[in-house]
């Protein structure tokens, strides 16, 4: 008999068949699959992912299984965590639009793929970062709603911190 | 239902379709389509089975047959009829079925350009020409190529109408100039580049990425649980996260949700007004008051643009309400105890914001007077720093105390009897300016203001572990610290820095006649001048228990011999544990240099230094007199030692101004035949730490990155500009002008 596959489908319906090894980059996943197969998988598994989209989950997947013997530095070390660069290689994987990114992002918090998601966010936070406000609006296509008054109110709320 | 006669009402149907009898031909698909539905899944893989098709798709559902062109008929009689929503509905349910069905795209498409929604028909042909390619390539899945060239023609077309379209827009719109148009035309045109991958590809070769992302903006706040944004902010520095309160409302409503983000820490800017802190505290506030504590963990005051608005600084610190502080910090020119005695007798002594202070750190004018009043002030203390930034010499702040105040009088009484102490002390800093140590201070100054004797040393913190003093005089007053180091048995950190009369060797002294229950594991002692040279001959190695643990030993500007010092270092590392020294211009320590020679008996080696303490981690030899032959020397010792008895992980030769790229290419015995070797892959045991810190000296930046890539450093800091070793809060206490 052939290897056990895992069979993960989105919830638009559309199945994705991968190894066990590349679905359980999946916290959640590889707990549902040890917890209902405790002896090992003896045969195909089928996981409903129904918050994800099939164009994310493929996009999810194409990651797990490109990282699929990466050896991430440990959960616990924040510090690790937080000032890992970004590998080259997932820099062009978020090369998309930023729904796309975010949906990834959403989609990796859902299935626990920490790495994942912390790699999403770090790309988010370098588009944030060292960027005005107009810059800002205008790189999410956002309308400034406060009134001029309240404007001078945060600005004021500000000003203990800013350096002159 | 046998299949003959369901293919009869199907045959019935399309008949009903070609003849234009649209009502009738509904029904009978109505018929069908929930005929069809409702089979179960056995009936269905039989029919599939029958029909020669897998019985489980590889994608998509598992349905009958001919459900999905059954839907796709009774969509295009839909169109006919013009209830185009409820066709659409259909082919969308297409797709869902069937995921790779170029059918189902094209319906839809065709539906929704015939709605006029010419971008989502857009969106759809490309969902499906994604969808469907992938799956060819994933799954080895054959689709009716026909259909699927069909599919890609129309994306094609309607591509390029929608870039027309988009251009001829434009182009109208230039000569229509209000701004009203324009801007809507602008997030048309947003949205168009948004869908149109052909045309952005071609230009993502010439504008790289951002541009693409200003095409495509979508406001993460609108997708991303408060969780991720926490996770994306986390690493953001307060300024950038206070501009980003600027973009919307929607964001400064979610960040300013995530007190986590803020680490509850509230740096404020140097030369701060009084009303710039008072709107701060708002923000601040409203910050701490989502948090568990709502508690102001961190308030620090780095500096107030002058003495009265420091005055209502601190007013507004006491009284504010909810405004509780556990940890406060200000340094300000014009701050003074006596100042804050003052503000606190306004308020009648009620403390307010901080009851629950745990750490205080003041950096202030003058000698600290009246310090027994701050323990019965504040007695849940673990933390205290007072550091006198500035020399006060006219006794001015001490016009600011509240004399005239009953309950003030009555606190110094209690305070002058009061034996209390701060049970809680974990780390007392008493730092001095060194100008408080002239002797012709303390005529400028009178008496009453000026103290250069270190405060507290006759009081109990049974739980203190870290003690730092420096610049103070010590002259008659090594009897009561002698008393106080036997009263703190937990002491594991000591700091004693550029202290009148008080030599090392008088620290040795007290500590072998007191004989203190405590075991240091850092110690700095660095003598205020140059003593006649030390070598220890009246000590037994095993007279100083309480340094025996030691792991950090710094004894910069010592007057230790080569003797002593080796000496020191054998005592203190009886249980093997020190990994740390510094030693830095030091009157009696040489070591071999072209000035220096070997043979004159006074040379100190490396080699010395590790047999002592072979657990040597970081070394710091600073301001010293090394020279290029030193490192040679260095290099020699480390050879002898074949390397492997070496732990050296930092070295530090800052400000050796002597030393040259040549000496440190000589110290990692970086030859260029070594060099070829290693670059063949030959592998030798050879030097290698992970830092090297040579501040203050200028070094070819070339011989530096050499070292770096042939991987005998991992990292390297040289910043010339620095002006010297010691800086105050960083290596020293010794306040500066």
């Amino acid at each position: 008999m052939s290897t056990p596959k895992i069979i993960i489908i989105s919830s638009d319906e559309e199945k994705f068949t991968v190894d066990q090894k590349v679905a359980e980059k999946s916290g959640v996943l590889k707990n549902m699959i040890n917890d209902l197969n405790p002896d090992g998988l003896t045969e195909d598994f089928v996981a409903p992912t129904p918050n994800v989209r099939g164009i994310v989950l493929s996009k999810v997947l194409e990651w797990c299984e490109h990282h699929k013997n990466t050896v991430f530095p440990d959960e616990d070390d924040e510090d690790a965590k937080k000032t890992a660069p970004i590998e080259e290689w997932d820099r062009s994987f978020f090369k998309v639009d930023q729904e796309m990114l975010y949906e990834i992002i959403l989609a990796a918090n859902y299935l626990t793929i920490t790495p994942l998601r912390d790699c999403g966010c770090k790309i988010v936070a370098e588009m944030i970062k060292e960027k005005s406000p107009e810059e800002l609006r205008r790189i999410f296509n956002i309308t400034n709603d406060f009134s001029p008054e309240e404007e001078a109110a945060i600005k004021r709320e500000n000003e203990w911190a800013e350096d002159r | 239902m046998s299949l003959e006669l369901l293919n009869e009402k199907l045959e019935l149907a399309i008949l009903y379709f070609k003849t234009a009898e649209y009502n009738k031909a509904l029904k009978l698909y109505d018929v069908l389509v929930k005929l069809l539905t409702n089979l179960s899944i056995s009936t269905i893989k039989k029919a599939r089975k029958e029909k020669g098709i897998v019985e489980v798709p590889v994608i998509g559902v598992c349905v009958h047959p001919s459900l999905v062109s059954v839907l796709d008929q009774r969509a295009a009689t839909h169109e006919k009829l013009n209830s185009l929503s409820k066709a659409l509905l259909d082919a969308q349910q297409i797709t869902r079925i069937d995921p790779i069905s170029c059918k189902g795209y094209l319906r839809i498409g065709k539906i929704l350009r015939r709605m006029g929604r010419d971008i989502d028909a857009y969106k759809s042909y490309q969902e499906g020409i994604y969808i469907i390619d992938r799956s060819i390539k994933q799954h080895n899945i054959i689709v009716p190529e026909k259909l699927l060239l069909q599919l890609k023609s129309q994306y094609k077309d309607l591509n390029q109408k929608l870039r027309t379209a988009s251009q001829r827009d434009r182009s109208s719109s230039d000569e229509n100039n209000s701004s009203q148009n324009r801007a809507s035309q602008k997030s048309l045109d947003r949205k168009l580049n948004q869908l149109l991958p052909l045309k952005r590809s071609s230009e993502d070769s010439v504008s790289g990425r951002t541009k693409r992302i200003q095409k495509s903006g979508v406001d993460p706040f609108l997708y991303l649980s408060q969780d991720l944004i926490e996770l994306i902010f986390s690493q953001f520095p307060l300024n950038s996260l206070l501009k980003c309160h600027k973009v919307c409302k929607l964001w400064y409503n979610v960040l300013t949700n995530i007190p986590a983000l803020y680490n509850n820490k509230f740096i404020l800017k140097p030369k701060i007004t009084n009303s710039e802190f008072s709107s701060g505290i708002k923000l601040i506030k409203k910050i701490v008051h989502k948090s568990y504590s709502k508690q102001v963990k961190v308030l620090r005051v780095r500096s107030t643009v002058n003495s009265a608005h420091l005055s209502k600084v601190i007013d507004l610190i006491i009284q504010e309400p909810n405004f509780s502080i556990q940890n406060l910090e200000i340094f300000d020119n014009n701050l003074s105890f006596q100042l804050i005695l003052s503000r606190l007798s306004k308020f009648s002594w009620k403390l307010n914001n901080l009851n629950n202070l745990q750490e205080l750190r003041l950096g202030i004018v003058g000698s600290i007077r009246n310090e027994n009043l701050l323990i019965q002030l504040f007695p849940k203390l673990k933390h205290l720093s007072m550091i006198v930034t500035v020399p006060e010499l006219s006794g001015s702040s001490n016009d600011l105390l509240p004399v005239t105040d009953k309950r003030y009088q009555k606190l110094i009484e209690i305070s002058l009897v009061s034996t209390s102490s701060l049970v809680f002390l974990e780390t007392l800093a008493l730092v001095n300016h060194p100008q408080l140590l002239r002797s012709n201070s303390r005529v400028a100054a009178g008496n009453n203001t000026f103290n250069p004797y270190p405060i507290f040393l006759d009081k109990t913190f049974p739980n203190l572990k870290e003690l730092s003093i420096a610049s103070y005089e010590f002259y008659n007053t090594l009897p009561m610290l002698g008393e106080f180091l036997t009263n703190s048995p937990n002491l594991t950190k000591l700091i004693m820095e550029n202290n009148v009369n008080f030599k090392l060797l008088d620290f040795l002294q007290l500590l072998k006649n007191y004989n203190p229950k405590l075991k240091l594991n850092k110690l700095i002692f660095r003598e205020e001048k140059l003593n006649s040279a030390t070598s220890l001959n009246e000590f037994d190695i095993t007279d100083l228990p309480q340094l025996s643990s030691l792991e950090h030993l710094d004894l910069y500007g010592s007057s230790l011999s080569n003797k002593g010092l080796l000496k020191l270092l054998r005592m203190c590392n009886m249980n093997g544990q020190l990994n740390t020294i510094v030693i830095g211009p030091a009157g009696y320590i040489h070591f071999k240099t072209d000035t220096f020679p070997v043979g004159s008996g006074l040379i100190l080696s490396l080699k010395q230094l590790i047999r002592v303490a072979p657990n040597l981690e970081r070394l710091y030899l600073n301001e010293l007199d090394l020279d290029n032959s030193t490192l040679k020397d260095f290099s020699r010792d480390l050879r002898d030692m074949n390397f492997k008895k070496s732990n050296l992980k930092l070295l530090d030769l800052s400000f050796c101004v002597k030393v040259e790229g040549i000496g440190l290419i000589d110290l990692f015995d970086a030859s260029s035949t070594n060099l070829k070797r290693i670059a063949k892959g030959d592998n030798f045991d050879r030097l290698s730490i992970d830092e090297l810190v040579i501040d203050g000296v200028e070094i070819n930046s070339q011989t530096l990155k050499m070292l770096k890539d042939f991987k005998y450093v991992k990292e390297i800091r040289n910043d010339i500009n620095k002006r010297k070793w010691k800086v105050f809060g960083v290596n020293s206490l010794i306040v500066s002008n």
